[in-house]
């Protein structure tokens, strides 16, 4: 952002020993942890994907298991306080009749029913990380208690089960799609940054072209390219992959901008001199000079996917059930009586707007610790 | 700078034959044409289309040629200033835009003026009470726009302004107002249906402008002459707004550039979800429908403003900051 | 004798229309407005007095046809004025309550009862051997540019657009396909005339194919624009930008995709016989003012319609459910979805409006296994297999969570099959039993499973069918009564995708015979539909449902082949495209074309029909779910003569906007 270079000796402050002593990683980490938003942010975010990684274990219930009884549930409250005064945690049982004139299900209290929460539950079983067989869920109730802490959809699915589920996706969107945008970026910005001229020029205009292509038609003609008969799987990855196509140009200008303001420095035409190739110049000298800016814009550009897939679901062209994704669920809860009836299938948007807001404190926090000449 | 000028303009041209290229493959792209999609609309429809009439709409359409013909005939016209006719309008396609232009540009000139008027203050005191309570909660306010998604924000503002305020849901005008001739009450029915739009698409934009703003304002803050004219006793006020602010706005100068797109643009989503009838859902339409000469004169229109804004805010870059030459990008 | 009973319904209507305009009743109730017709005393609305005061129009009497057809009121008789709001979708006319505005004005009306009564046209006369139809029209009624209605309307419909292959279709598609030539017989009488016995016509008199831009078209506005009127219709095109006087002569006739936008701009509006006519469209509005010289009366002589003016709003899905709670929208029937129930209920005091359940048996959604598929046709032939995939469905969840337990189960998609016997009433393939199913689907040699339960095909890999559709809007029914199904299937153990496509794409994936299991809208299937419009479904699929894509094209080009509309060598190679079909599939498909020539409700009807019906109802071709679902219109309170019920024609989806002249706000 900021193309200001400043004096080494601004700043009247006194400097104590150990700051000139420490490492320059050191020192970014001192400066990130001053950021409390960043810190803050960086908390929540590792929270949330340990959610993620952790969705079957913290589940209630299986992904697409259904409640048939229990349509859009509000969220279960899980109390201390009952008649006779304070308990462990329970929840009490749920009546559900259909109301005669809106015809829509209601839920009303049982107190004489309570169903203790329990820890560690055996239920539907599972695969942690994919590898160890294991049923065991953090939370639960005997049945016939509910627990829908986020309440459920509209065919009764448990919607803390699906946002964390669907944390998956998102989170990995971003992730995979600023794999791919970093390699695209750093390749052709590096490229074009170090050597300049011709190939300056042609990959400058190349960026300049995408950039000019609106977005909208550019994810309709992609999307439509994609084979009605693919599995989701690869529906996902080209998902990610038409993401990534615009989100490299940005990168590829911070790294190509960078280069240019290194390449000019003094170490940098001493290690020519000295007979190092291009690439080594390049992995060697330039980058440690900013890879730090390179992590400060990936962190940036996580949150503009995962909005992304979010605005692709909306138009229609992203993600599809029974892939469950927070655009998906967003996509399925943007109408009206979502909002009047049943407001807690938002809560997907709010996980988006936690999400976005912490990795862009995250990415200011970083951006202000890899300015070595700020305290 | 007169030859640099020039270089850039050429390759502009350049680039814009070469977009008006892809354009018309990216239209072309998904499966069928328009009359594949309108004859299975009007199928849909039980609604009868006859082969002879399909062949002549076909050759009136040009969908009968091969691509390439297709392409040399609708970039021959363009250049003639003749940008075609819509299909699914039957009507022209300069007369189709023009119709939403007037109001997307006042509706995005407006959410701009809004944008300032919100992220400049915040930035300042951010800058100037960095880390503290009240920077953070101005950080958190102005990017909460940013990170929520627009087409959700403006659904449940619009449900909200109805519930609680009885304002009359989406649209720019009451039903009374629809298509009533123009008066003091349309405008001030119109006025009363702004709040919404201006909100959701300017919190969204709010957010970068605190950030540019923030970072330049604390590079200027801690150079040698704010410091000396500090030692001198300026007062703080007269410190702040004399230099520093007006030089750290000078990157925003530089994103003024980048909006001439989003100007015409605006928010497709929150038009949509709006019902505002603004140029991005009318692209969004003619995409769907294949509407090929609509849709292609509009994003060869953003096209060519999202290059002519690049050159603006590269030339506005270099008079500004000296040390940047031409011919050399800054990063934005 | 059947003959007869229709004839006698409909020449009944006819007298009794007649009688009501021109003779003195003095028993019934409505005496005072029969004399009042009588006399020829009609009034009019005050803003078509005002210009009669001011010499722009002629008197009511003059602009009304000598008999004018009499409404009967729905609620009541009304009063003039008022604007009207709806919202729509898109400036396409199809959305909206301008439906009628714009395709409606039948020459007659069919009644659920399937009885025809007259409507624009005066009277019909079908032919006893059931060849010709003859149409009597209204002396005096005129187009809303005050030019008579003429037979040569009728005459230039047909003749010179259907039979005009520059410019129609030689065969009409589904339309009027037997019709072969319509001759004048004077300015009131039309005679249309086929080869084959086609008494189907006369029950289409009171469809689109009964109406405006199919069985006539205003031939003094149009022939100008034809070559065969006019020797300079090229010139004339190329002056208004067309390439030929052929595609100029379809935009000023029905190619009205964006609302005949380009005609009010050009400042030309085409004439029309409805009630209100198309004065101004933007890319937010479209309005309708009252047509002056429309041809219907009430019961007091006065004409109609009662609202001045309808004006539709354009805005998205989302904004038009918000308008409606808020009471914005004045009168919605396309944009009011089952989904949104409680909401509208929830709102209903607020929003001053009723939500009315209009009973008309919606079947939702149908499903069908495509029966020619190549790689997986044989399993989809095996009648167990399709037998298990009902069953695996669990229909009363459905209707509990996406119909909010509204209606009931229904597997065999006719909801209102009048005719049939009662044991198809008691479908036992209703019912939800997994277990039954997953022992059909071992039995049909899905029997091998691997690891996770998936059932294995013959080649040893997993068995997967793909289910596609058209996106019916984001967040319809349909869409969740999908995501269902794909999770029953699952529950038995076969592997099933869902895809959703746009039109076009699934249009080019339905004709190239690559759909395995094909989801679709099926609407209000009446008795009188399914004989009309939705015959080609049990045929061999309608364009929303097939379940035998080639077969059915094998099929379509045979009978044209056997009609001698085509012969062999117009098809590639000389031999029929698709695939031939079994027998009893070319059985299924003659006794399509005898129902047509019977007569509705004739004993040679019902034993057709019950071939047909009882050959699905074994067979399970088309494969509903439940059945019975109201059709929701939401109308502001003060909103008199709503609907109760199918009326209007009762064959076609859009028609319980039909007599919307008559609406009018207390």
């Amino acid at each position: 952002m900021s193309t200001h270079r400043e004096d080494t000796a601004a700043g009247a402050q006194q400097l104590d020993e150990r700051y000139f002593v420490a490492s320059s990683w050191t020192l970014m980490r001192r400066k990130f942890l001053r950021h409390r938003l960043a810190l803050v942010g960086g908390v929540v975010l590792t929270v949330i994907y340990l959610l993620a990684i952790f969705a079957d274990f913290l589940a209630v219930s299986g992904r697409d298991q259904r409640y048939p009884e229990h349509l859009y549930a509000p969220p279960t409250r899980v109390r201390v306080v009952h008649e006779d005064g304070l308990r462990a945690p329970f929840v009490y049982g749920l009546q559900v009749t259909r109301d005669p004139v809106t015809r829509a299900k209601v839920f009303t209290i049982d107190r004489g029913q309570t169903f203790p929460v329990r820890l560690l539950v055996p239920g539907y079983e599972y695969r942690l990380f994919g590898l160890f067989p294991a049923r065991l869920h953090l939370l639960g109730v005997d049945a016939p208690g509910v627990l829908f802490p986020f309440g459920t959809d509209s065919l009764g699915r448990d919607m803390l089960t699906r946002v964390l589920h669907g944390a998956r996706i998102s989170l990995s969107i971003g992730l995979v799609g600023v794999a791919l945008s970093f390699l695209l970026g750093c390749l052709l910005g590096g490229l074009s940054g170090f050597f300049g001229g011709p190939v300056d020029m042609l990959v400058q205009r190349s960026i300049e072209f995408l950039q000019a292509l609106p977005t909208i038609p550019l994810w309709m003609a992609l999307a439509a390219a994609v084979p009605i008969e693919w599995p989701a799987l690869r529906v996902y990855f080209m998902i990610t992959v038409i993401l990534s196509v615009i989100g490299w140009t940005g990168l590829a200008r911070v790294v190509r901008g960078k280069l240019l303001q290194l390449r000019t420095e003094d170490y940098v035409t001493a290690a020519a001199i000295g007979g190092s190739t291009p690439m080594a110049i390049i992995l060697r000298h330039l980058l440690p000079g900013f890879l730090s800016y390179l992590i400060v814009h990936l962190t940036l550009a996580i949150p503009y996917m995962i909005l992304g897939e979010t605005a692709l679901s909306f138009i229609g062209i992203g993600l599809r059930p029974p892939v469950v994704s927070w655009g998906v669920m967003l996509q399925q809860a943007q109408n009206v009586r979502t909002i009047s009836l049943h407001p807690w299938l938002l809560i997907p948007g709010l996980f988006v707007v936690m999400v976005v807001l912490c990795f862009n404190f995250v990415g200011d926090g970083l951006r202000d610790a890899a300015d070595p000449y700020r305290r | 700078m007169a030859r640099y000028l020039l270089r850039r303009v050429a390759y502009m041209v350049m680039l814009l034959i070469l977009l008006s290229f892809v354009v018309f493959v990216i239209i072309q792209l998904p499966p069928g044409d328009y009359l594949t999609t309108y004859i299975a609309t009007l199928e849909a429809r039980r609604i009868p289309i006859t082969e002879s009439l399909l062949e002549g709409l076909r050759e009136q359409y040009g969908l009968d040629q091969p691509l390439h013909v297709q392409y040399l005939k609708w970039a021959g016209n363009f250049l003639r200033g003749d940008m075609g006719d819509s299909f699914s309008q039957n009507r022209d396609v300069v007369k189709v835009i023009s119709e939403r232009l007037a109001l997307s540009v006042t509706l995005s000139i407006s959410t701009l003026i809004l944008v300032y008027l919100i992220a400049v203050p915040i930035g300042i005191y951010s800058a100037t009470h960095p880390h503290s309570f009240g920077d953070y909660a101005a950080t958190v306010f102005g990017f909460l726009g940013l990170a929520t998604p627009n087409f959700l924000l403006a659904l449940i503002l619009m449900y909200l302004a109805f519930t609680y305020f009885g304002w009359s849901p989406g649209g720019l005008f009451s039903r009374e107002y629809m298509s009533a001739a123009w008066s003091f009450a349309k405008v001030i029915d119109l006025l009363k249906h702004l709040p919404i739009p201006l909100i959701v698409i300017g919190t969204a934009g709010t957010a970068e402008i605190i950030r540019i703003l923030r970072a330049s304002l604390l590079d200027e803050l801690s150079k040698q002459y704010v410091i000396t004219a500090r030692s001198k006793g300026m007062q703080e006020g007269a410190i702040l707004f004399k230099y520093p602010v007006r030089v750290a706005l000078n990157p925003i100068i530089s994103t003024v550039g980048y909006l001439l797109p989003a100007i015409i643009s605006g928010e497709t989503l929150t038009a949509i979800v709006l019902s505002l009838p603004t140029i991005g859902p009318l692209l969004l339409v003619a995409l769907r429908a294949q509407d090929m000469y609509l849709a292609g004169a509009i994003v060869m229109l953003l096209g060519a403003l999202i290059l002519v804004g690049n050159l603006i805010s590269d030339l506005l870059l270099a008079t500004v900051d000296p040390r940047i030459r031409f011919g050399v990008r800054a990063q934005a | 004798m059947y003959k007869a009973l229709i004839m006698g319904i409909a020449l009944l209507t006819v007298n009794a229309v007649l009688f009501a305009g021109g003779s003195t009743d003095s028993g019934s109730t409505s005496a005072p407005a029969a004399s009042m017709a009588a006399s020829g005393e009609y009034s009019e609305a005050p803003m078509l007095a005002a210009m009669v005061a001011a010499g722009e129009l002629p008197p009511v009497a003059e602009r009304l046809p000598v008999e004018p057809p009499v409404m009967e009121p729905i609620d009541s008789v009304g009063t003039y004025g008022d604007t009207i709001y709806v919202f729509v979708n898109s400036t396409e006319p199809w959305n909206t309550l301008q439906e009628e505005t714009e395709r409606g004005s039948y020459l007659a009306y069919i009644r659920a009862d399937t009885t025809v009564v007259p409507n624009l046209a005066k009277g019909f006369d079908l032919a006893d051997d059931f060849l010709s139809l003859t149409i009597t029209l209204r002396e005096g009624a005129q187009w809303s540019d005050g030019q008579p209605f003429t037979a040569d309307d009728i005459v230039f419909a047909y003749e010179d657009w259907h039979f005009d292959s520059r410019v129609g279709s030689g065969t009409q598609a589904f339309w009027m396909n037997k019709v072969r030539r319509a001759i004048k017989i004077d300015d009131y009488n039309v005679r249309l005339e086929t080869d084959v016995p086609y008494p189907v016509m006369l029950a289409k008199m009171g469809e689109p194919a009964g109406g405006d831009w199919h069985s006539y078209l205003p031939k003094h506005y149009l022939e100008k624009f034809h070559i065969k009127y006019n020797p300079d219709a090229d010139a004339l095109a190329k002056e208004l930008g067309y390439d030929s006087w052929s595609l100029a002569f379809n935009a000023h006739d029905w190619e009205y995709q964006n609302g005949f936008r380009h005609l009010i701009d050009d400042n030309e509006p085409r004439p029309t016989m409805q009630p209100w006519k198309l004065i101004e469209v933007t890319d937010t509005t479209k309005v309708h003012e009252r047509n002056p010289y429309f041809y219907k009366v009430d019961e007091l002589g006065q004409q109609l319609p009662y609202l001045d003016r309808i004006i539709a709003g354009i805005a998205d899905m989302e904004t038009i459910q918000l308008k409606i709670i808020a009471g914005e929208v004045d009168y919605d029937f396309v944009n009011a979805t089952s989904d949104n129930y409680a909401l509208y209920k929830e709102n209903e005091a607020a929003g001053g409006y009723l939500l009315h359940e209009v009973p008309v048996n919606q079947i939702p959604i149908a499903f069908a296994f495509n029966q020619t598929h190549e790689e997986k046709g044989h399993i989809f032939r095996d009648l167990r297999f399709r037998q298990a995939m009902s069953l695996a469905i669990n229909a009363e969840e459905v209707l509990d969570s996406v119909y909010f337990g509204l209606g009931e189960p229904m597997v065999f998609p006719v909801a209102d099959a009048t005719f049939s016997p009662p044991e198809w009433s008691n479908n036992p393939m209703d019912a939800y039993d997994v277990d039954e199913a997953n022992r059909l689907l071992d039995a049909v040699g899905l029997d091998q499973r691997d690891g996770d339960g998936w059932r294995l095909g013959e080649d040893g890999n997993q068995f997967t069918i793909t289910i596609e559709g058209r996106i019916q809007g984001e967040h319809s029914a349909t869409g969740k009564s999908i995501e269902l199904i794909r999770e029953y299937w699952r529950a038995v153990g076969v592997h099933t995708e869902v895809k959703l496509s746009d039109n076009a794409l699934h249009a080019q994936r339905r004709d190239g015979n690559l759909l395995e299991v094909n989801v679709g809208t099926w609407g209000f299937p009446s008795e009188a539909r399914q004989y009309m419009i939705d015959r080609e479904a049990w045929v061999h699929g309608s364009h929303d449902l097939h379940w035998a894509t080639a077969w059915g094209d094998w099929l379509m080009a045979w009978i044209q082949v056997e009609e001698g509309t085509r012969s062999l060598s117009d098809y590639e190679g000389g031999v029929l495209p698709g695939l031939e079909p079994p027998e009893e599939f070319k059985q299924l498909f003659q006794w399509g074309e005898e129902l047509q020539q019977t007569v509705l409700g004739s004993p040679e009807y019902i034993e057709t029909a019950r071939k047909i019906y009882g050959f699905h109802f074994d067979n399970l071709l088309m494969q509903g779910i439940v059945g019975g679902q109201p059709l929701l219109v939401v109308a502001k309170d003060n909103l008199v003569n709503v609907p109760k019920g199918y009326f209007g024609s009762a064959a076609w989806w859009g028609d319980l906007n039909i007599e919307a002249e008559q609406l009018y706000f207390k």
